[in-house]
Parts: C-alpha cells; sequence; structure tokens
C-alpha cells in the first residue's frame, strides 16, 4: 500500500474518536451518515487537542494513545448530555425528485473537486510553504517541533502561531505513513467536501423543510466545491475551516441549538474552526455571540455560554501555552500594529477583493447565496448567518488595511479563500423556515400530507416567539 | 401562495447548484490534459516554476545523503526565485540542513557558501561549484569543491 493511501486511511481514526459522543441517544434525530461525518470533525477537534497536549507536557505521539485518549474524552462529554431528553430517529422518507437532482449534483461537485485536486489544478501553494513542512517535522519529531519552528531562517515563514489542527492531523496522517505524501495531502480537499456533503443536509433538515435543506446543502456544497478548485485550496487549511464554520452555524439556526446536545456539538465544532485557520477564532467569538444575543430568551445564556465557549477555549489554550512555555509565540502574529490602518488603501483593498471573488464564475458562489438570503429571507435567525457574514467581511477588510504597502497581491491569491465560507452562511440564512413554525413539526414541502410530528420532544422556551 | 413561493425556494437553491457546477466543469483543464497523471501535485497550477523544482528536489531527495547542508540557486540567478527555492527545499528535502541562496529577494552568499552541496535549478552552470552529482533536464546536483 503506498503511502497516500495509508496518509488518507489513517482519517478513518477521527470517526472512531468521535463516535462515542456522536453515538449518544441525543443524536440520533440525524441520520447515521450525518454522525458518521460529525463524528470524523468532532474526532478531529479531539484527536488535534490531545497531540497539543501531549506536545506541551513533552510526550512523543503515539497513535493508538492519541486516538484512545480522544475516543476516552468523546465517552465522557456523554455525561453532560445525561439529562437530555431521548430522540427518535428522523423516519426514513423516500427521497423526492427535487431530493435526487440535489444528491445528483453534491455527487458531480465532490467528484469534480475530487478530479481537480487529483489532477494537481487545485492545489494550495501554502501546502509546500508551510503546512507540509510543518506537519512534516512534526511528525519526525512526533510532537510539535520547537526546534523547527525556531530556525531564525524559518520562523516568519512557517507561521510558527497559526493554530495546530491541520498540521496535526496532516502530521498524524504522515506519522501513520511514514512520510509525508504531498500529493495525497492535496486530496483532503475533496475529502473534507464529501464530509461536509453528508453532515449538512440532516443538520439543515432540523432548521428548514427537507427539500430546501438538501437543495440548499447542494449549493453550498457546490459553491466550496467551485471556490476550492478555482481559489486553490487543495491541502491547506480551508477546506477544514469551511466544513467546521459551516457545520457549526447550520447546528446554531436550528432547534438543536437550544438542546444540550446541540450546543456541545456547536461549540467542539467552532473549537475545530478556531483551531484550523486564524480566522476561525473571529467566526467562532460572531456566531456563539451573534447566537446567544437573537436567541437569548430560548434558552438558559450561562450554560449555553459554557458549551458554546468552553471547548475553543480548551483546544486553544495548550496551543498559546506551548507557544509561550517554548519562547515561540504570544497570540496570533498579526500584520503590522493594530492601530496602524492605512484608511488610504480602502479604494485599492476594496477592488482587489471585488477582483478575487469575481474570478471565481463571476462571484456566483458569492451572489448566488446573497440572491437567496434576499429573498427568502422568512426568519428572524437568519440575522445569525447574515451577521457573521458582515462581521466577518469587516474583519477580512480590516486586515487588509494594514501591512504589505500594496495589499494587491496578497489579496488576489487570499481573499477568495478567506471569503468562500460567506457562500454557505448566506445560503444558510436562505434556507430557514418562517418564523413561528416549528422547525422539526413542519412537514417537508413535496410531503404537505406527511405525519407532523417527527417525535421530537419540545424544547424549553421554543414555543415562546409564537405567542 | 406560500406553497407556490415554497415551491421556488428549492427550485432557486436547485437551479444556482446547477449553474456552479457547469462552472466546475467549465474551469477544469481540457479532458486529455486531465487523463494525464501529474507528475508533481503542482503541475497545473499557474506557478510553473513550482513544478519544476518540485521534480528537481524530489528526485535528489533520493540522492543526497541525510544531515548535508545544501543550497538551491537558480541558473541565470535570480534572487527572487533563489528564495522561493529554499522554501521548496524546507519542504522537500527533508532531513537535510537546507541553506538559502536568497531571502527576500536578497543573495545571502555568506550563508550559501556554507553548504556542503549545491543544487542548481535550470541549465548547467558557466561555471561549475563542485563535482556533479546528478543532473536531470530540470537542475543538477554538485559536492562543492572546498579550496
Amino acid at each position: 500500500m503506498r503511502s497516500g493511501h495509508i496518509f488518507l486511511a489513517s482519517f478513518a481514526a477521527m470517526p472512531l474518536a468521535g463516535w462515542p459522543l456522536l453515538a449518544h441517544p441525543a443524536y440520533r434525530t440525524l441520520s447515521r451518515i450525518s454522525r458518521l461525518s460529525l463524528s470524523a470533525a468532532v474526532g478531529a477537534v479531539l484527536v488535534s487537542f490531545w497531540m497539543t497536549a501531549f506536545a506541551l507536557v513533552g510526550l512523543l505521539w503515539r497513535i493508538p494513545v492519541i486516538i484512545l485518549a480522544a475516543a476516552a474524552t468523546a465517552f465522557l462529554l456523554r455525561f453532560l448530555l445525561q439529562t437530555e431528553h431521548v430522540l427518535e430517529p428522523a423516519p426514513k422518507l423516500k427521497p423526492t425528485p427535487v431530493e435526487i437532482l440535489s444528491i445528483l449534483l453534491t455527487s458531480i461537485a465532490v467528484a469534480w473537486a475530487l478530479l481537480a485536486a487529483a489532477s494537481s489544478a487545485a492545489t494550495s501553494v501554502d501546502l509546500l510553504l508551510f503546512w507540509g513542512p510543518k506537519a512534516q517535522a512534526f511528525a519526525s519529531a512526533r510532537t510539535i517541533d520547537a526546534k523547527f519552528l525556531n530556525e531564525p531562517l524559518l520562523v516568519y515563514l512557517l507561521h510558527a502561531s497559526y493554530p495546530p489542527l491541520i498540521t496535526n492531523l496532516f502530521a498524524f496522517g504522515a506519522m501513520a505513513a511514514g512520510r509525508f505524501p504531498w500529493g495525497a495531502a492535496a486530496l483532503t480537499f475533496p475529502m473534507l467536501l464529501a464530509a461536509l456533503a453528508l453532515a449538512l443536509p440532516a443538520i439543515l433538515g432540523l432548521a428548514a423543510p427537507r427539500p430546501i435543506a438538501r437543495t440548499c446543502s447542494a449549493l453550498i456544497v457546490v459553491a466550496l466545491g467551485l471556490a476550492g478548485s478555482v481559489f486553490f485550496a487543495a491541502g491547506n487549511g480551508d477546506p477544514a475551516l469551511w466544513l467546521f464554520e459551516t457545520l457549526a452555524a447550520a447546528v446554531l439556526i436550528g432547534p438543536a441549538a437550544l438542546t444540550r446536545s446541540g450546543q456541545l456539538l456547536a461549540g467542539l465544532l467552532l473549537a475545530g474552526a478556531a483551531g484550523a485557520k486564524v480566522e476561525g477564532l473571529p467566526f467562532a467569538a460572531a456566531v456563539a455571540v451573534l447566537f446567544l444575543l437573537v436567541r437569548r430568551r430560548e434558552m438558559r445564556i450561562g450554560p449555553a455560554s459554557l458549551l458554546l465557549f468552553a471547548p475553543t477555549v480548551l483546544a486553544l489554550a495548550p496551543w498559546f501555552a506551548f507557544g509561550i512555555v517554548r519562547h515561540l509565540f504570544v497570540g496570533y502574529g498579526g500584520y503590522g500594529r493594530f492601530s496602524e490602518i492605512h484608511w488610504n488603501r480602502l479604494g485599492i483593498v476594496l477592488s482587489a477583493i471585488g477582483d478575487a471573488l469575481w474570478s471565481a464564475a463571476f462571484a456566483l458562489p458569492f451572489f448566488l447565496p446573497l440572491l437567496a438570503l434576499i429573498v427568502f429571507r422568512k426568519s428572524r435567525l437568519a440575522i445569525i448567518p447574515a451577521g457573521v457574514s458582515v462581521l466577518l467581511s469587516l474583519f477580512f477588510v480590516f486586515t487588509y488595511l494594514h501591512g504589505d504597502p500594496d495589499p494587491r497581491e496578497w489579496i488576489s491569491w487570499s481573499a477568495g479563500r478567506i471569503f468562500a465560507p460567506l457562500a454557505g452562511l448566506l445560503a444558510i440564512g436562505g434556507a430557514l423556515r418562517p418564523d413561528g413554525k416549528d422547525a422539526r413539526a413542519t412537514p417537508g414541502l413535496l410531503d404537505l400530507e406527511a405525519p407532523m410530528d417527527l417525535g421530537l420532544p419540545s424544547v424549553p422556551g421554543e414555543n415562546r416567539d409564537r405567542q | 401562495m406560500r406553497r407556490r413561493a415554497e415551491t421556488f425556494r428549492p427550485s432557486f437553491f436547485l437551479l444556482s447548484a446547477a449553474i456552479l457546477v457547469a462552472f466546475s466543469i467549465a474551469w477544469l483543464p481540457p479532458k486529455k490534459d486531465l487523463l494525464k497523471a501529474p507528475t508533481t501535485p503542482f503541475d497545473r497550477i499557474p506557478v510553473p516554476a513550482i513544478s519544476q523544482s518540485y521534480r528537481l528536489l524530489w528526485r535528489i531527495s533520493s540522492v543526497l545523503p541525510a544531515g548535508a547542508s545544501v543550497a538551491i540557486r537558480s541558473e541565470p540567478r535570480n534572487p527572487d526565485l533563489e528564495s522561493s527555492l529554499f522554501q521548496n527545499g524546507i519542504a522537500l528535502l527533508n532531513g537535510r540542513k537546507v541553506l538559502p541562496a536568497a531571502l527576500w529577494g536578497h543573495p545571502v552568499p555568506e550563508i550559501e557558501k556554507q553548504a556542503d552541496f549545491v543544487i542548481v535549478v535550470g541549465p548547467k552552470p558557466p561555471f561549475p561549484p563542485g563535482t556533479l552529482l546528478f543532473e536531470s533536464p530540470d537542475g543538477s546536483l554538485w559536492r562543492r569543491s572546498r579550496p
């Protein structure tokens, strides 16, 4: 078996690590395939957490130990859900023609992403510049190699402070494979896109009628597949970030977000986003705060805040502790001083962002979801994904107003990728069912005569807005 | 009325997805190119220098002894390109001490000359830096001659 195959196959350990949590009855309302994909996402977060924690305390990485620690953590997290209602699985309904078409389009998008990545047409240069070298060095050292990160000639090139999830997972695969397989690393893009395609419809189906959830999921997967190819994201951290961000947002706009299980799941996905890339942290903060503000009357804020924020804090704490203890970094490296905002570059920045987005099918991956949000916005909850999109856009523009005197080149190769999650967020905002409609009791569009009760329990506070 | 609106929503999502799938298909390189396996994971990105250096460094990685110090330069000399080659060397020559011939577009000869081996990307240099150990159309590997 070639090392590339082993590298990719090693990621089968992620669902194993996350399954003890997702097997909890609280998640049984989601389809098995969705839970399997979610358990991979949760497992990846826990595996990365333990790899960072082991590196902090000086324990060398051993694959079985890491998997066992992650799976044990997932199992222990079940105790947080002990008082949860036990949800009945969603009934299996025959797919409608619209849903079959959605599945077809989604499959084509994933297949095309695979073709783009396998043919080397979508590979990110960043894979060769820092994601790959760091993962390779970490795998060789069987820990986060502080000496490598601190090499005077490399310290800036390697972006030592970048969060550790991607490099940890790549190092995990490289340890299993015996070396870092560069081509296989690029194939993580279609793999993550497939994971999103498997998990998203069921989660979105809690907040939107089934045909809308399926078709909206298809649009999101297709848009991110196109963005990943056009903006050369294969092999870098963006596809993982898109997975975590899209799934977290989909959980938080649905009824599951009012339950402990939903909040814990969203919290773990937000930790994944914050661990994947720097911009995952502002996303996590923005979406969690907006969620707590918009839905504050539907739940108890304290426990919800804890479940949403604690995983991110716990995931990043060992990383920042590692940076401080090994004299590598204190917090994230920036692009110049915070207060040095070059407002005179605003026109250049906006125009360069426009050019970058336009280069992907005339910005249609962004414009079509935006149109969906504007035309179909029926729920006040749409303010969560819409607000996050606005806040993230402002954050990106703010970042581009720093540093490089001429940011056009920087924007040309980065803006498309970092703005890509907006496609998913905007589309989600346009998929929500109208306020006052119980997300789980409203039948799907094409099954209006279907039984209304899907067997889900009532959630405290969820009826308040209808009164 | 609501039913009509609700019918339109999935149709809109579906049509949008179909449009983007069409763009995805159109974006990929021609079919005859796609069916040819790439020689490196960077063959079809718009930075051709990367695939050339990748091919060369990948082959040299099986020849160059572990722990050896090596600098990577271009022929003709180009400090911008050599800065990138240093980064590529860090990635692809794992286990060797890779030294830069240029950093941030500025030559650093005082660091480069510390290397025991020199990789030249491109044609053979007019003044050989040492003993030729390996050669391919993408470049060559030399053991530096010490006075």
